[in-house]
């Protein structure tokens, strides 16, 4: 090796070792004397910096990292690439997330193509084989494997085909698809009508619609049902077909057809026990933002949780600086249960992906707190329409801090760094003890962080509401001691 | 004068510029995001000094350099920072090469698309994952550190040599400009 080739080589290995930490100030003194001494050699790192900080820009855009085997083509999303400034931080990430909404909806330029089908949004997907793809990727005729998450279809006929993993779905061409395992939704538009899906028992060919389709191997049967419109299934083993209208379902197995008079009913809940309880919001729950810009903070599927990091003076900036702390609230109605026979309780929420900010500025943990809504008639309608931060349960007027004559503390919890998925259980004697108290029917959470992150752009945690496409919002599950 | 929201879409356009500039000052991702913030932040509470979009560019460039120096100044707390003169030099070679980095950027891109599965699927989740450590991402990815380093640093240099011949086939000649700018 030349002296040059060594000193370019010694380069490499340190740009290599930036991100592992084992770097020291000796490390940064050689390499600022390698630099300082020979101007080739500052071009090479410029160009490796700038090649780091390109890796970076393209793949933290990628909120989904997917790859169906039948792909043709992918286009890239140029405007993703700035979600996480909306992570909301200590810079004017509100007005650039305004600009960043606006690029979104005219930068989509359509690309004509012979693909049968174009990947139109997905969320927390995954997808079987090797290939990494952005979204509006072009799908060619073949198979594609979905393993998690909710991908959306549009087929070069208009058709809108939404896929729940786990599923298999076969591409045929612009008018037909196979279901080989799990569950679509298709938005069929006028002009497609006649689209049709294959499932291993038959098929459907619609007339003009929205329905759904799942097909379940284990049983050996696919299940229809039409939300609107009219659709016509077909039994491939007996010639049988029956029309469905709206409401209406059937079921496909090798014996026939079957009516359903609730379509996809059959996987309800195994607990009927008259003491048990599963509580939904229903409406009850929103998130809040301390620069109270809601639509370009929040979103309606998410409750989002976050303690921004402090700025030191904060009278003097505009909105768009101030640091942008979230909490959310939850809230459920007893349902005229007896509540002092409550035995056990649990309050159940799904961490998902927010897209914003990055973990990498987050301690090795994050602490939560879960503070229960006093009884006050004037703070029982919360969630109706839109909340400011200060008129919040538990917000001051200034800051960021906790008003504990308004909510009390039932229990806390801790995230770990890069968990961004996985149910949350709350268990406690507290929660317990909150709901027996309760005199007005109505029970209602606060959920905030109280870890600071030293850096902003960290990352926003999220729970799902129940609007998420994916994961189940909150629950309250209770347990009532027999009569 | 400018008025916020060309502030605004001027920021967004040269975001991924600036952050390029800003690591090439302080090399590591973390130092870098700051420097960027405090220099926007910086810029918005001196947006009426900005006559026009079209002085933006440098405007922005000694933002970021003029918040990196200070970063310098105080190295003492960070191991990763380069003494004042070395960040000088280097920001005044890189604001030569501006125009560089557009076309570096999208001659990645190109360049990723020619690399084999294997070699992408590591990249990318290197990347992808900021927060994950090297033995977290080798597990993932089934194979041990050792191995992954060793993907990892032909990759880089393969994306490297491509995004070369990449910028000379467009007529970018990297050491020609480089000379010009000594």
């Amino acid at each position: 090796m030349s002296m040059k080739e060594n000193e370019e080589h010694k380069l490499d290995l340190f740009i290599d070792a930036l991100r592992s930490d084992d770097l020291d100030h000796q490390d940064v003194s050689e390499m600022e004397e390698l630099l300082q001494s020979d101007s080739d050699l500052r071009r090479r790192y410029r160009a490796r910096m700038r090649m780091e900080s390109n890796l970076l820009s393209v793949y933290q855009s990628e909120q989904d990292v997917i790859s169906p085997p039948a792909v043709s083509g992918a286009a890239s999303h140029p405007s993703k690439r700035w979600w996480y400034l909306a992570a909301g931080a200590g810079i004017a990430a509100t007005v650039i997330f305004s600009v960043l909404m606006f690029s979104n909806s005219t930068q989509s330029t359509p690309t004509p193509s012979p693909a049968v089908a174009r990947l139109e949004t997905q969320s927390q997907t995954s997808w079987a084989g090797t290939l990494p793809l952005t979204g509006n990727a072009e799908l060619g005729p073949g198979e594609i494997d979905l393993r998690t998450g909710v991908a959306e279809i549009r087929f070069a006929s208009g058709v809108l085909l939404s896929l729940e993993a786990p599923a298999r779905l076969k591409l045929i061409d612009p008018m037909r698809c196979r279901l080989l395992t799990g569950s679509v939704v298709v938005d069929v538009p006028d002009g497609a009508e006649g689209f049709t899906i294959d499932t291993p028992e038959g098929h459907v060919v619609d007339h003009g619609t929205r329905f759904a389709v799942a097909v379940d191997t284990e049983r050996a049967s696919s299940e229809f049902g039409v939300i609107s419109g009219k659709i016509s299934v077909h039994q491939s083993g007996t010639g049988g077909s029956k029309t469905l209208v709206t409401g209406e379902g059937a079921r496909l197995t090798s014996a026939g057809i079957v009516a359903l008079e609730r379509p996809f009913a059959q996987k309800a809940s195994n607990r009927t026990d008259q003491n048990f309880r599963r509580l939904k919001t229903e409406g009850r729950e929103l998130s809040i933002v301390r620069n109270d810009q809601r639509e370009l903070m929040l979103s309606p599927d998410l409750l989002m949780v976050k303690t921004d990091k402090p700025v030191t003076d904060e009278s003097r900036l505009p909105v768009e600086l101030i640091p942008k702390d979230r909490r959310s609230l939850i809230g459920f109605n007893l349902d005229g249960m007896d509540n002092g026979r409550i035995r056990s309780a649990k309050l159940r929420m799904n961490l998902v992906p927010s897209g914003l900010g990055f973990a990498s500025f987050l301690p090795n943990s994050c602490s939560f707190e879960i503070y229960g809504i006093k009884d006050d008639a004037s703070r029982e309608s919360w969630w109706s329409g839109s909340l400011n931060w200060k008129d919040a349960p538990g917000s001051l007027a200034r800051g960021n801090g906790i008003d504990h004559s308004e909510v009390e503390l039932l229990a806390t919890f801790e995230i770990p760094k890069g968990q961004q998925e996985g149910p949350i259980t709350i268990e406690t004697d507290d929660l317990i003890k909150y709901l027996k108290r309760d005199t007005t029917g109505e029970v209602g959470f606060l959920v905030v962080m109280t870890t600071v992150p030293k850096r902003s752009w960290s990352l926003v945690h999220a729970f799902a509401s129940s609007e998420h496409h994916d994961a189940a919002g909150p629950t309250l599950e209770v347990e009532l001691e027999g009569e | 004068m400018i008025k916020e929201e060309q502030f605004v879409r001027l920021f967004v356009r040269y975001e991924r510029e600036l952050r390029g500039f800003a690591m090439t000052l302080l090399p590591n991702v973390v130092d870098a995001e700051d420097v960027v913030q405090d220099a926007c932040v910086a810029m918005w509470q001196k947006i009426g000094d900005l006559e026009d979009e079209s002085v933006f560019r440098p405007w922005a460039y000694s933002f970021v350099r003029f918040t990196a120096l200070n970063k310098a100044r105080k190295r003492n707390r960070s191991p990763l920072v380069f003494s004042e003169v070395l960040v000088n030099t280097l920001a005044s070679e890189s604001e030569s090469e501006a125009d560089l980095a557009q076309a570096e950027f999208d001659a990645l891109q190109t360049c990723l698309k020619k690399l084999p599965t294997h070699q992408r699927d590591v990249v990318l989740q290197y990347y992808h994952s900021a927060s994950a450590g090297m033995a977290e991402i080798a597990s993932s990815l089934q194979k041990n550190v050792d191995a992954l380093y060793k993907i990892l640093q032909r990759t880089r240099e393969a994306l490297r040599l491509c995004i070369e011949r990449q910028l000379a086939r467009d007529g970018l000649n990297i050491s020609t400009k480089n000379t010009e700018s000594q």
